[in-house]
């Protein structure tokens, strides 16, 4: 009896600590199962879901509601952009004609809505041209330029990157938009996202065009979003889990970042580490797991995965990073599986194959983020640092 | 070397040698001194099987329960804190009931003691070094730390004599408090890993 007391006792409370810390903390993390082909496989059937919804002007399904059948009506020039810019690495990296096309298709749309003064051009719709679609609008002709090396689109570039320099402010963050009526920035709204967008965007013109002094303007872009971003725009869980942000510093390894933005680097990759492992507790079937909420659509954790496969690029190419390189990778490559176990097969019909779909809607950004996201995992599982194009068949990556 | 010592550290630290000799003390309280040692270095060796074992299959357990390693760093840091909470709300948190002088009882004492050194947390907190740290250098750490809690279960007596039970007991609240600081730490840093 007393042993009994004694024993049961400690055994009853251990194994009531032990249950709530398996289903409250560390409970099972389903991440499916990702290949380098997989993930290129999801990437290029998400890509033909976009094709297949693009209008002959060259707009995209915007959302698609398949329970009721229905196509949405709104419309995001910002993600125009972006959609255009991942079927341009599409194009780029899976050697892909059709991607290309609708990219092209895409990017005429874009190049109809060009507005400027002087010698800078922006990407809008109405006459207050904001920042993030322009800039994605320079990331997706970068990639256009790197997939197939046409520089007729050069000097638009360059007008774009006139508007980001311009939209600049000295702490090294930008203004959102420009008021043409008044020719002046908007002074009071701010972007959480923006500021990466363009530091990305800039790295780029300056890789594809440089000389102009898009370089700077990157580093000091990179410097406010490293340093005051997340105090600025009052994150309350700094810091932001900003892909665009890992996208410019790793476009920007080769240049030699300054301690620290690795260091903000570092802590951007345990952020989406982080919340990647939440996500794959939710994936995994286990108790509870409604309590954890909905899974987060493709839009979100694209992010998360092209972020973190940025992130690895920028670990396998600074030595300050590279004690996180094999943690990344093993992120990422859970982020992808993620990916490719949510997303909808061929048997689906042609409304959904290859798309994601959450809480009854699928949106264009969807597949885009994880277009990406998947796309350049596909490269880190291979071991490949170059974020171009593969070169072409028979010669070493 | 530092990253081994730090390791070392952290594994004796988790294994409370004060609190080790306190329990002991009061378990082993009726039993002849050769008989307490026997029993002790028993019990040490038990424990520290058991936590090598850990060590050993620390991977296995982490595939088999689909558990990355920052996510089991942040359950084995909780498991800790709730494994040194009676230090905080017990007036002698390790004393315990001896069991008498009889065979059977003193093989309860020693196998009491060994489960008093490899607890669900102590072992989830040496799975997690295991996996963090290697398994040579984990291993080799908990092997060392571990013959320093034998040799201080052998010389609890001896201990317990010269300066009384209350050194050991209010050193063990230390060490406790101590690891609570540990197992925080473990689970920032548990969160904050990619």
């Amino acid at each position: 009896m007393t042993v009994a007391r004694i024993f049961l006792l400690p055994i009853l409370l251990w194994s009531g600590a032990l249950v709530v810390t398996r289903v409250a903390v560390a409970s099972p993390e389903d991440c499916g199962m990702v290949t380098a082909a997989s993930a290129r496989a999801a990437a290029r059937a998400a890509g033909e879901w976009l094709i297949r919804g693009q209008a002959p002007d060259g707009r995209y399904t915007y959302e698609y509601f398949p329970d009721e059948q229905r196509v949405g009506s709104d419309y995001n020039i910002v993600r125009h952009a972006g959609v255009t810019m991942s079927l341009y690495q599409l194009a780029g990296k899976l050697d892909d004609d059709a991607a290309m096309q609708a990219a092209d298709l895409g990017l005429a749309w874009e190049l109809e809505r060009l507005v400027g003064m002087d010698d800078w051009l922006a990407l809008s719709d109405d006459d207050t041209p904001r920042l993030g679609a322009t800039a994605l609008m320079v990331a997706g002709l970068a990639e256009r330029r790197l997939a197939t090396g046409d520089e007729q689109y050069d000097d638009i570039m360059l007008s774009l990157g006139n508007f980001l320099v311009k939209l600049q402010r000295p702490d090294g963050g930008f203004y959102v938009q420009w008021y043409m009526a008044t020719n002046e920035p908007d002074r009071i709204s701010t972007s959480i996202y923006f500021p990466g967008e363009a530091m990305w965007a800039l790295a780029l013109l300056h890789e594809a065009l440089p000389g102009h002094g898009f370089d700077a303007a990157a580093y000091r872009a990179g410097d406010f979003i490293a340093l005051y971003r997340d105090e600025v725009e009052n994150i309350k869980w700094p810091p932001l889990n900003d892909h665009w942000a890992s996208y410019g510093m790793a476009e920007m390894a080769e240049w030699g970042l300054p301690q620290h933005q690795i260091d903000y680097a570092r802590r951007l990759a345990e952020r989406f580490g982080f919340l990647m492992r939440l996500e794959a507790q939710n994936q995994a079937d286990y108790y509870f797991d409604e309590q954890r909420g909905d899974p987060r659509r493709a839009a979100s954790l694209g992010t998360w995965v092209e972020g973190t496969s940025a992130l690895w690029r920028l670990s396998a190419l600074d030595p300050r990073m590279a004690d996180m390189q094999d943690d990344i990778l093993e992120r990422a490559a859970c982020g992808a599986g993620m990916l490719i176990a949510r997303q909808y097969p061929a048997a689906a019909g042609p409304e959904l194959a290859g798309a994601w779909v959450e809480l009854g809607v699928t949106r264009m950004d969807d597949q885009q983020h994880a277009i990406s996201g998947l796309l350049y995992t596909a490269d880190a599982l291979e071991g490949r640092t170059e974020r171009g194009p593969d070169p072409p068949e028979g010669t070493n990556p | 070397m530092s990253e081994w010592l730090e390791l070392f550290t952290r594994i004796l630290l988790v294994l409370n040698p004060f609190a080790a000799i306190a329990i002991w003390g009061s378990l082993a309280a009726p039993l002849a001194a050769a008989e307490r040692s026997r029993l002790g270095l028993l019990a040490g060796i038990a424990g520290l099987v058991a936590l090598s074992l850990a060590v050993l299959c620390a991977g296995a357990m982490l595939d088999a329960l689909d558990v990355s390693t920052p996510t089991w760093q942040l359950g084995a840091s909780l498991l800790l804190i709730f494994g040194v909470l009676p230090a905080f709300v017990r007036r002698d948190p390790y004393a315990r009931e001896p069991y008498g002088s009889g065979s059977s009882a003193r093989l309860w004492s020693a196998a009491r003691m060994a489960l008093n050194l490899a607890t669900p947390a102590t072992l989830a907190a040496l799975i997690f070094y295991s996996a963090g740290w290697g398994k040579v250098d984990a291993l080799s750490a908990l092997l060392v730390a571990g013959a320093v809690i034998t040799g201080g279960l052998l010389a609890a007596d001896r201990i317990e004599r010269r300066v009384g039970r209350w050194p050991a007991r209010e050193a063990g609240r230390v060490l406790s408090a101590l690891i609570v600081l540990l197992a925080v730490g473990m689970a920032i840093d548990g969160i904050n890993s990619v």
